[in-house]
């Protein structure tokens, strides 16, 4: 899903085939071989987005939604995703830096791990992370009984989980902008006497800054929407890690309206997110 | 069970009856907390069939019981549906056409799980209340989680939960793997767990009677949905039960 939703904003900058609004070239005939499936990709996308929208309390939405259940999950959401959205922020915006620019051997190993979030089941990340952060991994035995700080079961573990989940989004979209800038303004900053760290937060940050929020933008989106490693890692309980996603699971089996009433919500800020990225990619063409 | 065996025997030999192949697989679907005396009552049933000349292809589907519900009330294939608890059964049959009516499958009581050797030091169900140790659920509206808080409710103790868990087998995994210090599940549970968890008994006064139910469903195999109905439910699959540390049913 992100290498095409990144590729026009980080890879497409030299593409001029449509401008802003869109207008381009339509062939003059359109062959209906392609169009069925075409409409067909379009209602297996669109039909399930009726279905919920057909089955959403529109009248009750407003006591729905300011119920205790999602308000505490949308306040743990809210923290845990615009925290992992900040610790992505430190360490992936560096780490695409360094898949860009350092040149060193096996580094498509290196950002196949970097990438891997993204097509790994969430769960199996989660169970990963038990194996590695929890009570009884490699590094969380030694974490516990040294400070006595344990991340499962914690906004902690929520907002780990976020991160390894969401991280990648920010990393491919940063670092495929960085591909397509170039070092030609590098170079010349290095000769006119600038230092390493100079050049990064002048020169190569401001040029790559709306690649740098449109990756925030996604990250935010996919830690706002994390489930499956939330729930193995963090587990679920109410008031502590139990998020909107999780919420939505929980409500599903007992107050079917609640749970309908949250998916609205995450459906409506994910096509907010993603139609306003579009806008600002096409715009940064 | 010998009048839903003889039923099935009757189809099976008729040239134009239904036959287990004819008919495609016995679908069952159970409660996690039945996990392993299903999987050997399933075995059980299929060795009688064998010796009744009958062979019989099933399908095990093992679930928490309030997903199986949704999945039942979704329209999901089943044959038979055994559930943790009567309120969940009484919700299908609410809305599923069954073969007869839900019985009364086995009983177990609640329990106290910790990790072996109960590092926290777990002496009680008052412990749950202590927020600096690790405590584990099923979820309110799953069978054990509605056990668990009747329980609870009963003894006073209200709990510092840290994670409420789908079904009992992955609390009781959260347990054996020492990610938590204490859940209540069955005691049934234990029986399975082959001694990677401590166990402390709730006492009778607080503690509840579990009974779970298992009823044949109006599907696409109800003669042979109700043998298994009748074998689960007979001496035999009694037996089965009571191995894996269940009460008969009553």
């Amino acid at each position: 899903m992100s290498p095409s939703i990144s590729s026009p904003g980080v890879r497409g900058s030299g593409v001029k085939s449509h401008d802003r609004a869109g207008r381009r070239a339509t062939p003059t005939a359109i062959p209906k071989a392609v169009m069925v499936p075409a409409v067909l990709g379009l209602l297996f996308f669109a039909i399930p987005l009726i279905g919920l929208a057909a089955r959403t309390p529109w009248a009750d939405l407003p006591g729905l939604l300011t119920s205790p259940v999602v308000v505490d999950a949308l306040r743990l959401s809210m923290i845990s995703s615009l925290a992992a959205t900040a610790l992505a922020a430190i360490m992936g915006v560096p780490l695409a830096w360094f898949l860009a620019r350092v040149h060193v051997p096996g580094k498509s190993i290196i950002r196949a791990l970097v990438t891997l979030p993204l097509v790994l089941p969430p769960v199996v990340g989660g169970a990963a992370l038990l194996f590695a952060l929890g009570r009884r991994g490699v590094l969380g035995g030694p974490i516990e009984s040294a400070t006595g700080f344990l991340l499962p079961f914690s906004i902690w573990g929520v907002i780990v989980a976020n991160t390894f989940v969401a991280m990648p989004f920010l990393v491919i979209t940063v670092e495929g902008a960085l591909h397509s800038s170039g070092t030609r303004h590098e170079a010349a900053a290095a000769t006119l006497g600038a230092g390493p760290l100079t050049i990064f937060r002048r020169i190569t940050l401001p040029m790559i800054r709306p690649s740098i929020g449109a990756g925030l933008v996604l990250t935010w989106a996919r830690a706002l929407g994390e489930f499956g490693a939330t729930v193995t890692f963090a587990g679920n309980a109410p008031g502590s890690t139990r998020t909107l996603p999780l919420a939505v699971f929980v409500t599903l089996g007992q107050d079917r309206e609640t749970a309908i009433a949250i998916s609205m919500i995450l459906v409506v800020v994910s096509l907010v997110v993603l139609i306003a990225l579009r806008d600002r990619w096409w715009r940064n063409l | 069970m010998i009048v839903g065996l003889a039923m099935t025997s009757a189809c099976g030999s008729d040239p134009g009856g239904t036959t287990a192949d004819e008919t495609g697989p016995l679908r069952i679907l159970a409660a996690a907390s039945l996990t392993d005396a299903m999987t050997d009552l399933v075995e059980g049933f299929e060795q009688q069939m064998r010796s009744d000349g009958s062979d019989v292809n099933v399908e095990l589907n093992i679930a928490g019981s309030a997903t199986l519900r949704e999945q039942l009330l979704a329209g999901a294939p089943a044959d038979v549906f055994a559930s943790a608890n009567s309120n969940i059964m009484a919700e299908v049959a609410a809305t599923i056409a069954l073969e007869g009516e839900p019985v009364p499958l086995a009983s177990t009581s609640m329990i106290l799980a910790m990790p072996a050797g109960n590092p926290a030091g777990i002496t009680g169900l008052a412990d749950l209340a202590n927020d600096e140790l690790l405590i584990g659920l099923c979820s309110p509206g799953v069978p054990c989680g509605d056990f668990a808080t009747e329980v609870l409710t009963k003894s006073g103790v209200e709990p510092e939960v840290d994670t409420f868990e789908d079904d009992v087998r992955s609390l009781l995994t959260r347990i054996t793997a020492d990610e938590l210090d204490a859940a209540i599940v069955y005691s049934s549970d234990i029986a399975s767990s082959d001694g990677r968890v401590d166990s402390l008994a709730i006492p009778e006064a607080v503690n509840v009677k579990a009974e779970s139910q298992i009823a044949a469903l109006a599907g696409s195999n109800p003669n042979l949905a109700r043998a298994f109905v009748n074998y689960v439910t007979s001496a035999d699959g009694q037996a089965v039960l009571i191995n894996h540390g269940f009460d008969p049913a009553s």
